[in-house]
């Protein structure tokens, strides 16, 4: 194979993907609440519990860049969580909305919300994981060169829930989930050529976009 | 120095004394180089940035006991060496600086014209990191035990402290990456402190077996 081919087959390699398929379904529970001021903002925190579980950070924070605009501007986790601090730690925050009412109750966390008004917090709950993988393939080197012969596949699955409370009213305004499940592929003859499935990637814009719609339904 | 330790033959090859030459000299201090860094802990400092707590400051005289082997703990595997007393100690002092008007470091539980002793003490601290736990986080477990005397050296109350903290790992920086997991550690150190101290009655609330005074 010359050198042409082989620059051939890597280009073909960067438009070929593994498939994905994603679903999202959206639950409005109350109705969207006036526009948001200037100085209000959103804040999306990845859920998390007393103990080692915790939602993955990059997927929170690539959810969070997908929502930022200016209609629309997210304020960063850590500022939300330092300017709070400790109450919504992983053994602290609140696990549904009558414990935020209570912990809106202390006059010093209420204060503290209205001086850096953040109005929707949006809270990202869930896991990517591989659930399944297949094929093989083998790799020898020797004084002439190497290479690798065979096939291997593998698939993964990113189900994450986000659920949106309005600060100013204590209230739950709805509940967006994601599901996307995506096989990707590696030939190999002589080269590995990756056919990658962008799962998580897919899943972050899925709910991204679904929940500017639910807070800004004219974006 | 227990990278050097670690390394016997970084040390015979340093010591040999038979290279003379300027270009001898170099390749030998090249070659230990390379070992000593291939098989040393490195140093690892935590910052203990604890932000300011969102509590209400209540009135009170607290005496805070950090002994010289709390404040000296470190851990230290093949890996890593942590100084860990110090960030804790910073930990616990700012945490009750939020919550008391008064506090003051001693080493003594002797303490008079306070109101609380609080006294923690070391026990156990756990790293771990990807190579070993095979996930894609550095982990940290800090465990303490609490005790609260009265000024007259009487236990008020005893519980356990056991925080946790993670971090992703990174391509280039695993020591950022470790002190990170400290540090979330650290913060939830003080929020479980929060979270007990909140609402702890005061000696003048309680008789001398810690029981509360009738009214």
């Amino acid at each position: 194979m010359n050198g042409r081919g082989l620059l051939a087959i890597l280009a073909a390699a960067l438009w070929l993907v593994g498939c994905v398929n994603t679903s999202v379904e959206q639950l409005r529970q109350s109705p969207p609440g006036a526009a948001l001021t200037t100085d209000e903002s959103v804040v999306v925190l990845g859920r998390s519990q007393q103990g080692e579980y915790r939602t993955e950070g990059g997927f929170t924070q690539c959810v969070a860049d997908r929502m930022d605009g200016p209609d629309l501007p997210v304020t960063p986790a850590q500022t939300f969580n330092d300017r709070l601090f400790p109450w919504f730690e992983p053994r602290t925050a609140p696990q549904n909305v009558d414990d935020l009412r209570q912990l809106l109750d202390d006059p010093l966390i209420a204060q503290r919300l209205k001086q850096n008004p953040v109005r929707y917090l949006v809270w990202i709950d869930g896991t990517t994981r591989d659930t399944d993988s297949g094929g093989s393939m083998g790799c020898a080197v020797g004084p002439g060169g190497g290479g690798c012969l065979g096939f291997a596949w593998w698939e993964k699955n990113a189900a994450f829930e986000a659920s949106v409370w309005d600060l100013t009213r204590a209230s739950e305004v709805g509940r967006v989930s994601v599901d996307a499940s995506g096989t990707s592929y590696m030939p190999a003859i002589i080269l590995p050529v990756p056919l990658l499935a962008r799962t998580e990637a897919a899943a972050c814009s899925g709910l991204g976009d679904q929940l500017r719609e639910l807070l800004v339904p004219d974006s | 120095m227990n990278g050097i330790d670690a390394c016997p033959g970084a040390y015979r090859t340093t010591n040999a004394g038979r290279w003379r030459s300027g270009a001898g000299r170099l390749s030998l201090v090249a070659v230990a180089g390379l070992l000593v860094t291939g098989c040393g802990t490195t140093p690892v400092a935590p910052e203990a940035t604890l932000p300011a707590p969102v509590v209400a400051e209540q009135a009170g005289r607290i005496a805070l006991v950090i002994t010289p082997e709390f404040r000296q703990r470190r851990h230290t595997d093949d890996d890593w060496d942590i100084g860990l007393g110090e960030p804790v100690e910073a930990t616990f002092q700012r945490t009750l600086d939020a919550l008391y008007r008064d506090v003051r470091v001693t080493d003594t539980q002797d303490a008079s014209g306070v109101d609380l002793i609080v006294v923690p003490t070391w026990e156990d601290a756990q790293i771990s990191g990807p190579g070993r736990s095979h996930t894609e986080f550095h982990e940290a477990w800090l465990h303490f035990d609490v005790l609260l005397l009265d000024p007259r050296g009487n236990r008020v109350d005893r519980w356990p402290i056991r925080a946790y903290g993670r971090s992703h790992d990174r391509l280039l920086g695993d020591d950022t990456a470790v002190a990170e997991a400290v540090d979330r550690a650290l913060r939830d150190t003080a929020t479980a402190l929060i979270l007990k101290l909140r609402g702890q009655r005061l000696t003048s609330g309680t008789d001398a077996t810690g029981a509360e005074a009738s009214p």
